[in-house]
């Protein structure tokens, strides 16, 4: 049973995982939210059909499908100008609408000099929700019309090497409702040598690394795995970061305590990416705070809002800006420190949550809160424990923090192996 | 000035599909004496719809069994996706068919 406004994306993604023919019964957008009785005659409507799909229904005989070969990938010859080239690649589904650097046979080739990997090595065998192959030669194109340099390469490879983890939740972020990107957080000597803003402006798409990378990473999203709004990407409003992500440095130079790659238990030396699937961000705005105490209160403020789950267990990433990380690390707070203070102070009433919340399980006792039901006024924190709540410092001069919630967990890889 | 109209060789940036075959079991003739499975992915309004047709099939066929996945398997009640072992704990409680609610 699919309600009607994502039938197209039921029947491509059940097409693309090797069910041609599927037996759905349609029932008409919504089904939830709505009064029960409105929900009784779409039940009642769509029982007739449920009836006879569960006995009458017989699946079209399935072919295997040809197995193309992944490696090379096909031309695209035409005489035209660029501006000719944007709107047919615009119209094959083939980019997004954003201008794009025309992927040339020899650009490339220029593009896989940057990584010793050979161009059919197959980087993730189905990115959903269209299952593309990504090889490395893919992300070589992607990365020529995201405008990216050759010493790119290692990044984005692994940058990919992390999308297709199941933890991280990118089938997810790929086709879901919610307003999700993904974001990078690069670490290691790699910020330096392919020059990785992480300072002012950081998370913007203002230096060439940042948004290329961000860029073409979207490219590799929405052309080869197809999450393509609106059949596809489902996003009800989505936002830029959805095609162009964030790609930021920790500003390593600005640290005040150990990077996150550290605290993960990588070497300080080993260049790495973590992704993340986030929401949008929110600017914590604090100029007026002198203690670290104030400041804390002011964060724990901020960032107090339900979100989709309640205490469940997906990180929420702080990033806190220098002068911000500065003033927490002179009053004497550490991230264990910060972590137990947010845990403890960043919290509201589970009342918020509807009754079904918790019938559909986005609400539960734990072992913090054994006693937890509905309705109740008791105080919830915004993740389930202290570490839950992870940070980073970046940005450059002022005093704006940002926060990204999101779902899921954090993934990291290492660039190295992908030189 | 009219932009020049060249000759370009370009790479195509889709590529090809993983080649996936996934045969669908055949449907029982009857639900007679059947175990129905009911997979309910967490979204709002879905176990509601779920629960109605369970009732609305007990009223019609005989000896119907219901699994009710959520209960059966909470680790299925997600929307994040299902992993291998939560789909295997699904499978092994063997249900003759399923329906699933998909919506919002």
């Amino acid at each position: 049973m699919i309600t009607s406004s994502f039938m197209r994306l039921a029947r491509y993604t059940s097409a693309s995982n090797g069910m041609a023919d599927q037996c759905f019964v349609e029932i008409p957008h919504p089904i939830g939210g709505i009064p029960s009785e409105e929900l009784e005659a779409k039940i009642k409507n769509a029982f007739p059909h449920i009836l006879a799909a569960m006995t009458g229904w017989r699946p079209r005989a399935s072919k295997t499908p040809a197995a193309k070969p992944s490696y090379p990938a096909d031309t695209i010859k035409i005489r035209g100008t660029v501006s000719d080239i944007q709107e047919l690649f615009f119209k094959r589904s083939l980019s997004t609408g954003l201008p794009f650097v025309p992927p040339t046979r020899r650009l490339v080739a220029n593009m896989l000099a940057g990584t010793s990997h050979a161009p059919d090595e197959i980087v993730w065998d189905g990115i959903p929700p269209r299952m593309g192959i990504v090889t490395v030669e893919l992300v070589a194109a992607c990365a020529v019309m995201a405008g990216c340099k050759p010493q790119y390469m290692p990044t984005l490879l692994a940058i990919a090497e992390a999308m297709k983890e199941p933890e991280l939740g990118y089938a997810h972020q790929a086709t879901t409702t919610g307003t999700e990107s993904l974001l990078f957080l690069i670490s290691g000597p790699m910020v330096k040598e392919i020059g990785i803003a992480c300072g002012t402006g950081a998370a913007g798409l203002c230096f060439q690394a940042n948004a290329s990378i961000g860029y073409a990473i979207g490219l590799i999203s929405k052309v080869i795995g197809g999450s393509l709004p609106p059949d596809r990407d489902h996003s009800t409003l989505a936002s830029p970061a959805d095609l162009l992500n964030y790609v930021l440095g920790e500003n390593e130079g600005e640290l005040a305590w150990a990077s996150y790659a550290v605290e993960q238990g990588y070497g300080k030396n080993e260049d790495l990416v973590t992704a993340k699937v986030v929401y949008q961000p929110l600017d914590i705005s604090d100029h007026n705070s002198t203690t670290g105490k104030e400041l804390l209160k002011y964060t724990a403020y901020s960032i107090n809002q339900p979100y989709t789950t309640c205490m469940k267990h997906s990180p929420v990433l702080l990033g806190w800006c220098p002068e911000h990380a500065d003033l927490l690390v002179r009053s004497g707070y550490t991230k264990a420190s910060i972590r137990q203070y947010l845990w403890e102070n960043a919290r509201y009433p589970v009342s918020v949550y509807a009754k079904a919340a918790w019938d559909r399980g986005i609400c539960s006792p734990n072992e913090d809160f054994p006693e937890l039901r509905y309705g109740s006024e008791t105080l919830v924190p915004i993740v389930a424990k202290p570490e839950d709540i992870q940070m980073i410092v970046c940005g450059g001069a002022g005093k704006h923090s940002q926060f990204w919630p999101g779902p899921k967990a954090m993934v990291s890889k290492r660039i190295g192996p992908w030189r | 000035m009219v932009p020049e109209e060249i000759e370009w060789e370009l790479v195509n940036p889709q590529g090809v599909c993983k080649p996936i075959l996934a045969n669908i079991a055949a449907r029982p003739s009857t639900l007679e004496d059947k175990t129905i499975g009911l997979y309910w992915n967490a979204k709002n309004g879905g176990k509601e719809v779920l629960e109605r047709i369970a009732g609305l099939l007990g009223e019609r066929f005989k000896g119907l069994k219901v699994i009710k996945y959520w209960e059966a398997v909470p680790e299925s009640r997600t929307f994040g996706g299902l992993d291998p072992k939560t789909l295997s704990s699904m499978a092994s409680l063997r249900a003759d068919i399923v329906i699933c609610s998909h919506g919002d």
